[in-house]
């Protein structure tokens, strides 16, 4: 099979690079079909209830996006500024998708005030007042209208919001860049802050276009520098370098044809690509320079092509194997990302075994070798290393406890889930927008919360509607919440106008006709869009909207408890309560985080167990390799935990990635101490020769790898940065780990895949050696090893 | 050369017989409607059924007297007769000159309460017709042009256009043109669309069941349905009866009688 593959390279690479040509014509093609997906109830099951609810409230109360205009200045009680209100209100309904009697302002919404000569109804702003007096009656208005005060306009005067619901189904991206204009255009002295879905869900698409144009740059930039390093050739950057770009264009292709859209977890792939096929490439070049010196190049090559491609299907499964474990998950972004990623590693692999070496094939033999550096580099570490390890196992043993140890309390303080507002960076503009709405305008986002009487008509019952009531006003004495709203309250309103503005009236009057003929006053007196938010036709259920002023999670959850709890003790049996809005679906993703990762982490590491155990034919073997990953994963969440990064979508998929990654490293140790060890039987020097080269290799590699992925620290993304450094670090920490924790244990243990059965036969009988296959396998960690220790003279 | 001169005959002829048929001028065509549309007092019983996007709805049954005195003042009195627990609401406006008051009775309060009126934009309780959309406007206020003549559901219609013809109309108005279609054989106008000041259609009238009004030449329409084009809401009249010069009494615009029902 591997010969016939030789061959076929050797004897026929022009059929080879035209076929990938054609390959790559057909699959990239799909890179024009890909999506970016920003929507968050999408991360979810559809049977998770919370999703549920989400869909019935849009059924009731329409497929909508809120838009959220904030204006901030001294006392918006002027001319400029108040007719700025009416000006915005104005534009918002030029935009396509905009309903245009669902606009939410002080220039838009219907009040109802006592005079001394009756009832005024109409809306707030009929003009724009213009002298003082004017100015005056509408603060005098506002001060005294409980729907307004404090929630549309904030208590100190100085902001006010403007909302608008938009039809779905809108052009995001120019819902975007309308908003921004008028909010440009307007702004001065005034400060304008725009929020809601189509702002919150353009600054996610802008942020993963901002990633992939300047991340993914800047990574090939990186690598480019790599390989010229290594190489000092053109063939020797740009063949490892058409692997990079061919294995991003097959990656992203097959994205766009199998309809996986980019979201803020994949947009980090590119960039994982780059890492992984950047190190194939490399590895099989290396080995072509080191046949060529003394072969043709045809021997070179299939030389190249035969001793390279059992390593780097070998490091490419583990690696594909790991990212696929991340399937587990229930949340589509992390389940998406682990699908593609292990996609993508194999893309790399095929095509690091293809597109060089046929190109190989037509290029003329080089005259300039790679040079290399001094390898005795580090060695003297390296070896005080093997020393400390060997001579001071106690210390190695206490050493890992105490971090073992310390690391479990960090777990315990992890805290799971994250919130939208914690995706972007702090300074950025929808932070800065969500400050100001926190701060003075009770919140820019919400919990809906839908109440379902029995039969319709029951919302006008006046016990319900107290009940409503009593539920808004202990929600808004919960820490963290702002307002409420709900059809309560205009019924509290309307009852208060009624009586000659008495405060004593602002309550639930005990008529359920009264309350119907209020309704009905309100509604002949208003728009047909005036109520389409708040209550639905039949009048069985209503919709209670509670302004969150926090984008602390924890805090979210609290406030959610507090009140399920309370609405199952204080509304009449038969009466369904039911949240719902996007602060719930976001709080829904934790449960699913927790169980995911538990699930994930457990499946990663039997993973690894079971290929070790194919590989060494042993359990202590599996067992073994399982020791770093497990102390390397352990430290990176004791580290989340006490540092407080949360456990969310971008530190999910560290383990997978990682060990995936980083079971190589481990591999690769255990495979040259049995080797160095069956040849000397002694444990020390057995350590030492092998920290001095595989030990070397992997801190190479490693480090190749880290390169990589720190380049996702300059994400625009919190989850992403936070997933780039951790997943660093998780490799340095599995990596040193090999190094230093394995001797000890070799030790100690002395495991019979290692040591052997002390018989005449000795090797001859190790059961490792054995059989044909798995000589197989035991050359191609050699070779794997040797291709690793090419690295080293980078 | 003959040959032309006959068909230039024949056009002739033709424009000269269309013009004998179309003596009518777009202005007089709105007299005409505006002949069969008024009346000296009216009382109708109708279902106002409000449709939302979803297909949802909200009905009323409503009982609306009207009543044009001698100094050409309107009054009208909305009395609400279903759903039952708003059975009895009542609104009265009464027109005096350039002022309009406007009273309001809720059955559960026992009391009139005095309502500021009405601008000409706002919703007609609550519905997607506008005050402007019933109200009978000064034909002076607008320009009207006649666009086309054309059939709908098997009935010559005339299309015209009406504009405002001056600012203060401009100012008041919510729309930019309306484009009427009036039935060539009662003048009933059978449809409406309506543009708002961007140009662009918002609203669309449709008025079916047309038929003469039991005891008069009057001819009305039994079922008016106006649809927002950009809210996807509707409304629909559905009248059940309607009188027409029956001789509606004064004291149903008093409110003494919008309290006491009698």
């Amino acid at each position: 099979m591997l010969k016939q593959f030789a061959k076929l390279i050797t004897n026929y690479p022009k059929f080879v690079l035209a076929l990938i040509t054609i390959l790559t014509v057909f699959i990239g093609s799909g890179i024009t079909k890909i999506e970016t997906r920003n929507n968050y109830d999408a991360e979810l099951p559809k049977d998770d209830p919370i999703i549920a609810t989400n869909d019935r409230l849009e059924e009731v109360f329409g497929e909508k996006d809120i838009i959220m205009i904030g204006i901030k200045t001294d006392d918006i009680f002027n001319t400029q500024t108040l007719q700025k209100i009416a000006d915005i209100s104005e534009e918002l309904k030029q935009i396509e998708g905009v309903i245009e009697d669902q606009i939410t302002s002080l220039a838009t919404l219907n009040n109802i005030k006592g005079r001394e000569w009756g009832l005024d109804v109409g809306p707030f702003m009929e003009t724009v007042p213009e002298t003082i007096e004017e100015i005056n009656q509408i603060r005098n208005d506002v001060q005294s209208n409980s729907l307004i005060y404090g929630k549309l306009v904030s208590k100190d005067f100085s902001s006010t919001v403007i909302t608008a619901y938009i039809e779905r189904g809108y052009d995001q991206a120019v819902v975007y860049d309308k908003v921004t204009a008028i909010a440009k255009k307007y702004s001065g002295p005034e400060r304008i802050y725009t929020n809601g879905e189509p702002i919150m869900q353009q600054e996610i698409d802008l942020g993963i276009q901002r990633d992939i144009s300047i991340l993914l740059p800047f990574a090939l930039l990186l690598v480019l520098i790599g390989f010229f390093i290594s190489f000092r050739s053109i063939r020797g950057v740009l063949l490892p370098f058409s692997v990079v770009i061919l294995s991003i264009i097959w990656t992203m292709g097959i994205m766009g044809h199998i309809g996986l859209a980019v979201t803020v977890v994949s947009s980090a792939l590119p960039m994982v690509m780059v890492a992984v096929a950047s190190s194939y490439g490399i590895h099989v070049l290396h080995r072509y320079y080191e046949e060529i010196q003394h072969k043709s190049i045809i021997e070179a090559v299939k030389e190249t092509v035969l001793k390279m491609t059992p390593p780097v299907i070998m490091t490419g499964v583990t690696s594909a194997a790991g990212a696929a474990t991340l399937a587990v998950f229930k949340i589509m972004s992390i389940r998406e990302f682990g699908i593609v990623t292990a996609i993508g590693i194999l893309t790399a692999l095929i095509l690091t075994l293809t597109v060089p070496p046929a190109l190989l094939m037509l290029l003329k033999k080089p005259s300039v070798k790679p040079e290399k550096l001094n390898k005795h580099l580090g060695d003297r570490i390296l070896i005080s290393f093997a020393r400390l390890s060997l001579n001071r196992p106690g210390l190695i043993a206490i050493a890992a406890l105490i971090i073992i140890s310390t690391s479990l309390v960090g777990i315990t303080k992890i805290r799971i889930g994250t919130d939208f507002t914690d995706m972007f960076p702090d300074g950025h503009r929808i932070k800065q927008s969500f400050n100001m709405f926190n701060e003075y305008l009770g919140g820019a986002r919400n919990l809906s919360i839908m109440i379902t009487g029995k039969e319709p008509d029951t919302i006008t019952d006046p016990s319900l509607l107290r009940q409503i009531d009593d539920f808004q006003r202990y929600a808004e004495g919960l820490e963290g919440t702002g307002y409420s709203n709900s059809f309560a309250d205009i019924i509290k309103r309307i009852n208060r106008v009624m009586n000659n503005d008495d405060v004593q009236y602002e309550t639930i009057p005990d008529s359920r006709e009264l309350i119907a003929q209020y309704l009905l006053l309100y509604s002949i007196s208003g728009d047909p869009g005036d109520f389409e938010d708040i209550v639905d036709y039949d009048y069985q259920r209503a919709k209670i909207r509670i302004t969150i002023q926090t984008s602390e999670q924890d805090d979210h959850k609290r406030i959610y408890s507090d009140l399920r709890q309370y609405a199952q003790t204080h509304f009449d049996p038969g009466v369904e309560i039911e949240f719902g809005g996007s602060v719930m679906s976001w709080l829904a993703q934790t449960k699913y985080i927790a169980k995911g990762e538990i699930e994930n982490i457990i499946s990663a590491i039997v993973i690894v167990f079971l290929f070790c155990l194919v590989v060494f034919r042993s359990i202590s073997g599996g067992l073994l390799n399982i020791v770093p990953l497990s102390i390397a994963t352990l430290i990176t969440f004791g580290l989340m935990g006490f540092i407080g990064i949360r456990l969310e979508m971008g530190t999910a998929i560290i383990t997978a990635i990682a060990v995936g990654v980083g079971v190589d490293f481990a591999i690769h140790f255990i495979s040259r101490f049995r080797e160095e060890f069956q040849k000397t039987r002694d444990v020390e020097k057995a350590t030492i020769t092998t920290l001095s080269t595989a030990g070397k290799a992997i801190i190479f590699d490693m480090f190749s790898n880290v390169l990589g992925f720190s380049v996702l620290i300059f994400s625009g993304f919190t989850p992403v940065q936070n997933f780039g450094w951790l997943v660093s670090l998780t490799m340095i920490t599995s990596g040193f780990g090999s190094l230093i924790i394995l001797p000890p244990l070799f030790a100690y243990f002395k495991p019979k895949f290692i040591w052997g059965k002390h018989s005449e036969i000795g090797e001859q009988k190790s059961g490792f050696m054995q059989s044909k296959e798995s000589h197989l396998v035991y050359s191609t960690i050699e070779n794997n090893l040797s291709l690793v220790k090419q690295d080293v003279t980078i | 050369m003959k040959g032309l001169v006959i068909q230039i005959t024949i056009v002739m002829f033709l424009s000269i017989g269309f013009g004998a048929g179309q003596d009518l001028s777009p202005r007089k065509i709105m007299e005409q409607n505006r002949r069969q549309m008024t009346a000296q007092d009216e009382q109708s019983e109708f279902t106002m059924k409000l449709i939302n996007k979803r297909g949802k709805e909200r009905k009323r049954l409503v009982v609306l007297y009207s009543k044009t005195d001698e100094q050409d003042n309107d009054k009208t009195l909305i009395r609400f007769l279903s759903p039952a627990d708003v059975k009895g609401v009542g609104l009265l406006s009464v027109e005096d000159g350039d002022r309009e008051d406007q009273w309001l009775y809720l059955p559960a309060l026992k009391r009139v309460r005095r309502i500021s009126s009405s601008q000409k934009t706002d919703s007609f309780m609550g519905s997607d017709f506008s005050y402007e959309d019933i109200e009978q406007n000064d034909l002076n206020d607008y320009e009207y042009t006649l666009l086309r003549e054309e059939v709908v559901d098997g009935v010559e219609c005339f299309v015209i256009q009406s504009n405002p013809a001056h600012d203060e109309v401009k100012k008041e108005t919510a729309y930019s043109k309306t484009e009427v279609w009036i039935r060539k054989d009662n003048y009933v106008s059978k449809k409406v669309n309506f543009y708002n000041k961007k140009g662009d259609l918002i609203k669309m009238m449709n008025s079916s069941d047309i038929r003469p009004v039991d005891g008069t030449d009057k001819w009305r329409a039994y079922f008016i349905e106006m649809q927002n084009v950009k809210t996807g809401h509707r409304t629909q009249l559905l009248y059940e009866d309607i009188h027409i010069d029956q001789g509606v009494a004064d004291k149903y615009f008093t409110q003494r009688y919008l309290e006491r029902g009698r």
